[in-house]
């Protein structure tokens, strides 16, 4: 209990920590952003009207604590270049993320599990060096290269997957969007499986040639008992851990992924956020991604001493 | 790293020829890079004539839309590559190093303060955080290879903290530290040598880390100037010709893929090797 | 990730495509008016209906971006700007040259001689989106917003007159409105045609108009309405049946918001967009695919080499002039756009449509030892230039390669400097910025000579080359208040001149833009009225 709690301070403290990095790197960048928006024969004095609200007349402590004081009220403040409320624009793009990064995170869970315990049983065989080869290529290849492969691929040569977006044009339906959904998920799917099998795979090794799976070999436990029982459990440990870091993927997006295959996500609103100088949403999605960091690693670390109960005794 | 190891590791080496290909391939990458104005045409000479021309002998990759020649600009890409690569490595493992021997050897307020803004820095974005400093700091390879090397050292200085802490209760640092000398001495003499390993596996897998967030940068059109060529700016600029101009864009494609790979699987390999041994 | 600058006035694009219009569309816009439920039937009556068109069906147009603010009067950005052109109807178009009615709310526009007094009437029977009519008192309400300081109009020196003062709007009766001004203003026209009409009845007493929720769903007077947003996805419209200019033929129209343009012709490609458009560098992979037609057009768009004045050496008119002649302008469009035809040489700061345009300026073709003499001349030698450009558009970043492989021959080191869309422009409107020394700079300015003027007068926010020349802002000024005529005309003549000999703007090409439409919809020409001018009723869906 001392332990959770102790945990949940220091999660509070760099949350904070965390907020003054993000307000000195966005404050201390140099450029106005009111000339991005400006063009030629535009009036003077709607000019001076943008400046004016973006209120960089205070100090900047105070400025800091004024902008900390509202996000404590989950206020974010409004876009610079649209004046819509910052959070709903993030919210907004939630279900699309949600959608792609989850379904993504799950698929590769479980092909990673069965596919890395496999694995990790006979390593060196075959199926252990397919799939190494495989999920080296995984975690080497440019991400949106493949993206773009894919696309050519299946959408330009074949023409069996539409390229882009979430929905047909008036068309809402769950087929539609399951048909979107394969090449983005695809990419991501590939990415997080490489890396979450070659986990499992080494602590499903780990395990292995621990005491307790000799001593019930020894009593003539079925294999799969030992596999799927023990060894299981203990090996999908470190994938708590992963998936803790994980867990903000689902907020963030894929900013690349989601720029190729123009998925509506959060990702894509921070590219633009970024290259629109839009620094409320940018300050936004950076406090909002930071949180589910910092409580991804939190509740990483409580499952872990939940699951693992050598942690909480040395706790 | 004492002779017994080493002898252990070439003995396994030897019989790992993926591991052999992948120190072949970066070396044959990386030699070819350095020697780039002996082997290779000038990456920057335009040709009006001679624009977007299939690999034939003239050109074995053909030119692109400036009608340079793509082998010579796949060459220097590579300079620029490994060169962003291997500096941001060195950076953020001089960093890494530096701050995390020191906060698990100093310990105490120091440690808890220092850790929590590697946390912190953890807990942002970091890609994200990339664009931004890039799109305010003028492009150019010094700015990209500081700002990747600022923001990739924190997973070490933890792995290393984490290994501190453990020999620091070794007794011969305990001996020395009890016979008076002087910190960061022992961090040097004593602490630092007995995790070359942990060090080399991670410096290892951070090139091909930063050799891929280069190229992901130049994906937005951040990062390298032209007519500076690196492998994801060029493949950012032969995205809209994928299916007039297809080899613009499989050749650095090919290139990253083969040299990142490379590097992921020398590193994995020494770290299952030092595990071993 | 493609940004392109919105015009800030009518450009009058002589396009054969449109020619002989006007009076057409007009005719059939008033019929249809009266009767809006025998669409069908009107093919034998209105000589304007294909044969070949269908009722129904959706049409997928992509966008780059989310639309910024819909809101006529406030829009500043092309996303928006193409979104809001089916939504809102304009007072009027100017089309080649001459004032155009057919998707206007006015039926007729006139000035007394002395371009003082412009009367503007309204067509019969207008009604926007919500069923209320439109009336001179919204014209009245509009006017008033665009000069009230507090909404902060972005346009609203549209409504000034040459000595900076704001017009005055009277109400005649329900149709007519009266603006009057203390000085002649011969470019008014022009302007009035880039000011919206914004309903009164939902509009009045908001305090802030440009960031109103009121905008999220626009009441607008268009030819299709506002049926739904889904951000970063896309922006439906569909069909108004009320429409003054008949009902139009497509269900709705799909705003699909596709950043990536390779992501965009991939998209073309497999159908799930049905127009966009290009640019140049993009025309090849295009022409590849079947199924749709490319349709070139007068883009408006003058590319241009910016000479920063505050640089020493660039502020002596010999540097410039021995640039201009390093340069091979021909070899400079190949290498930005892939091909020649794709861009004409530039060789004025006017477009070929503006008036007054000046064909017969100086040409500084390529010439090496001449550029070197001049650069001898002015004492120079060892020259390092910064090139500022924005990553927006590769075109730039090969301009810019070519710029300085070139200028490497005559001894001037060339250093790019790409940038952001954002930082750029941060860097090209500070004032008196000396970020950069060289930049390539783009503008959209129209028919009406007198707005260019923004781009070279002193103390201009848009005079990125920091020109600081009394006797070129004495003649931009004389333009401005000059009656339409051959004194107007001499003045311009000078102005081109004057910038061609002492080099203060190095125009590079007249781009031509690409409209590629898929071969299930037509209706293309109709629609296209001039440049990024459209009119969305006039699209439809083929048998």
């Amino acid at each position: 209990m001392k332990h959770i709690l102790s945990k949940i301070v220091q999660s509070i403290l760099v949350m904070f920590l965390v907020s003054i990095l993000c307000f000195a790197l966005i404050k201390l960048a140099p450029g106005d952003p009111v000339l991005t928006y400006v063009q030629p024969n535009m009036s003077e004095s709607y000019i001076a009207t943008l400046r004016e609200r973006l209120g960089l007349t205070k100090p900047l402590p105070e400025q800091y604590l004024l902008w900390l004081g509202r996000i404590l009220h989950g206020n974010f403040g409004y876009s610079l270049v649209n004046n819509r409320p910052v959070l709903q624009q993030i919210l907004e793009r939630l279900p699309a993320t949600f959608l792609l990064m989850g379904v993504s995170l799950v698929l590769a869970v479980v092909i990673s599990i069965p596919l890395g315990m496999k694995c990790g049983e006979r390593p060196g065989g075959a199926l252990d060096r397919f799939t190494s080869a495989v999920s080296y290529v995984g975690i080497s290849i440019p991400n949106y290269w493949f993206g773009i492969l894919l696309i050519y691929l299946f959408s330009v040569y074949l023409g069996w997957l539409p390229s882009i977006g979430m929905h047909s044009t008036g068309n809402h339906s769950l087929p539609d969007l399951l048909r979107h959904l394969i090449l983005p998920c695809t990419v991501m799917t590939y990415v997080n499986a490489a890396q979450f099998t070659r986990y499992i795979r080494s602590s499903t090794i780990t395990q292995l040639s621990e005491d307790y799976v000799t001593v019930q070999k020894a009593y003539g436990t079925p294999r799969r008992r030992i596999m799927y029982g023990n060894v299981l459990k203990n090996a999908i440990l470190p994938l708590i851990t992963v998936l803790g870091m994980s867990l903000q993927s689902l907020v963030s997006g894929a900013m690349i992924c989601e720029q190729v295959f123009a998925w509506p996500g959060t990702g894509q609103l921070a590219v633009t956020a970024v290259t629109t100088f839009d620094y409320p949403l940018i300050m936004g999605i950076t406090m909002m991604t930071a949180l589910m960091i910092v409580v991804g690693n939190l509740l990483a670390d409580l499952l872990y001493t939940i699951v693992d109960p050598r942690i909480r005794q040395a706790a | 790293m004492d002779n017994h190891t080493r002898k252990k590791i070439l003995a396994a080496f030897r019989h790992n020829p993926m591991a052999i290909a992948g120190t072949l391939l970066i070396l044959f990458f990386a030699l070819t890079a350095l020697l780039a104005p002996w082997v290779a045409g000038n990456p920057n000479t335009l040709d009006v004539n001679a624009r977007l021309v299939a690999p034939c002998a003239a050109h074995p990759f053909g030119t692109d839309e400036m009608g340079r020649d793509y082998l010579a600009r796949c060459i220097y890409g590579g300079r620029t590559s490994l060169l962003v690569g291997f500096l941001s490595m060195i950076l953020s493992t001089a960093i890494g190093v530096a701050i995390g021997s020191v906060s698990g050897y100093l310990g105490g307020k120091t440690d808890i303060v220092i850790m929590r803004l590697v946390d912190a820095l953890l807990s942002l974005p970091t890609f994200l955080i990339m664009m931004v400093m890039n799109a305010y700091l003028s492009a150019g390879i010094r700015n990209v290879i500081l700002i990747i090397g600022f923001l990739t050292w924190m997973n070490l200085a933890r792995i290393v903290r984490g290994e501190t802490l453990t020999l620091k209760e070794r007794e011969y640092v305990v001996y020395s530290r009890i016979s008076g000398q002087k910190r960061f001495r022992i961090i040097l003499r004593h602490i630092l040598p007995n995790m070359m390993p942990t060090i080399i596996v991670s410096a290892t897998i951070n090139v091909a880390q930063a050799i891929l967030m280069e190229s992901a940068l130049s994906f937005f059109g951040l990062g390298i100037v032209p007519p500076t060529a690196s492998w994801g700016s060029m493949l950012n600029n032969a995205q809209n010709r994928m299916t007039t101009a297809p080899w613009l864009a499989i050749f650095p494609g090919l290139l990253i893929l083969l040299t990142v790979l490379s590097f992921n699987y020398v590193g994995e390999f020494l770290r299952k090797a030092y595990d071993r041994s | 990730m493609r940004k392109e600058k919105i015009l800030a006035a009518a450009t009058a694009a002589v396009l054969a495509i449109t020619a002989g219009i006007p009076a057409a569309a007009e005719e059939q816009n008033t019929e249809a008016a009266e009767n809006t439920t025998v669409q069908e039937s009107e093919a034998d009556a209105g000589s304007e209906t294909p044969a070949d068109a269908v009722q129904g069906g959706n049409l997928s147009v992509r966008i780059s971006d989310d639309p910024l603010n819909i809101n006529p009067l406030y829009v500043t950005d092309l996303n928006s700007f193409t979104i809001m052109e089916s939504l809102y109807s304009p007072y009027f178009e100017i089309v080649g040259g001459e004032v155009y009615y057919g998707n206007g709310l006015l039926e007729n526009v006139s000035s007394n001689d002395d371009s003082t007094v412009f009367t503007l009437t309204l067509k019969d029977n207008l009604k926007w989106h919500d069923e209320e009519p439109i009336t001179a008192d919204d014209i009245v309400f509009s006017m008033d917003v665009v000069l009230d300081a507090d909404q902060a109009v972005p346009y609203s020196t549209y409504l000034l007159d040459a000595d900076g003062n704001p017009g005055t709007v009277t109400k005649v009766d329900d149709k007519t409105v009266e603006i009057s001004f203390g000085t002649s203003n011969t470019g008014f026209l022009g302007s009035l045609s880039q000011l919206y009409c914004i309903p009164q009845h939902i509009y009045d007493g908001v305090e802030n108009i440009g960031q109103s929720e009121l905008n999220q769903e626009p009441v607008g007077s268009g030819p299709y309405r506002f049926q739904s947003y889904d951000s970063g996805q896309q922006y439906v419209v569909e069909r108004f049946d009320d429409y003054f200019g008949g009902t139009p033929y497509l269900d709705t129209i799909t705003f699909k918001i596709i950043k990536d343009t390779n992501t965009a012709i991939a998209a073309l490609q497999s159908g799930d967009v049905d127009m966009l458009s290009i640019s140049g560098s993009d025309y090849q992979t295009v022409e590849g695919i079947d199924g749709v037609t490319i349709n070139h057009y007068n883009s408006g768009n003058v590319d241009a080499l910016g000479f920063n004045e505050l640089n020493e050496s660039l502020a002596d008119e010999r540097v410039r002039q021995a640039i201009a002649y390093a340069l091979n302008k021909e070899d400079l469009i190949t290498f930005a756009y892939s091909s020649s035809n794709y861009a004409q040489p530039a060789y004025s700061i006017l477009t070929p449509d503006t008036l007054y345009y000046d064909d017969s300026l100086t040409r500084y073709d390529n010439d090496l030892d001449k550029a070197k003499e001049l650069l001898q001349e002015a004492g120079v030698s060892n020259l390092n230039l910064t090139l500022l450009y924005s990553t927006s558009s590769d075109i730039n970043e090969n301009a810019a390669v070519y710029i300085q492989s070139q200028l490497a021959n005559v001894g001037i080191t060339v250093t790019l400097d790409p940038q952001e869309d954002s930082i750029y422009k941060n860097s090209i409107q500070a004032e008196n910025s000396t970020d950069y020394d060289l930049v390539l700079q783009k503008y959209e300015l129209g028919a009406e000579p007198s707005l260019y003027a923004d781009i070279l007068s002193s103390g201009s926010r848009s005079n990125y080359s920091h020109v600081n020349d009394p006797d070129l802002d004495a003649l931009w000024k004389e333009g401005l208040s000059l009656p339409n005529g051959d004194e107007r005309k001499a003045v311009y003549q000078q102005i081109q001149e004057l910038v061609n000999d002492k080099q203060y703007l190095y125009p590079i090409d007249y781009t031509n833009g690409f409209f590629v439409l898929s071969n299930k919809f037509g209706g293309f020409d109709d629609f296209l009225l001039q440049t990024i001018y459209y009119d969305y009723s006039k699209l439809y869906q083929v048998q």
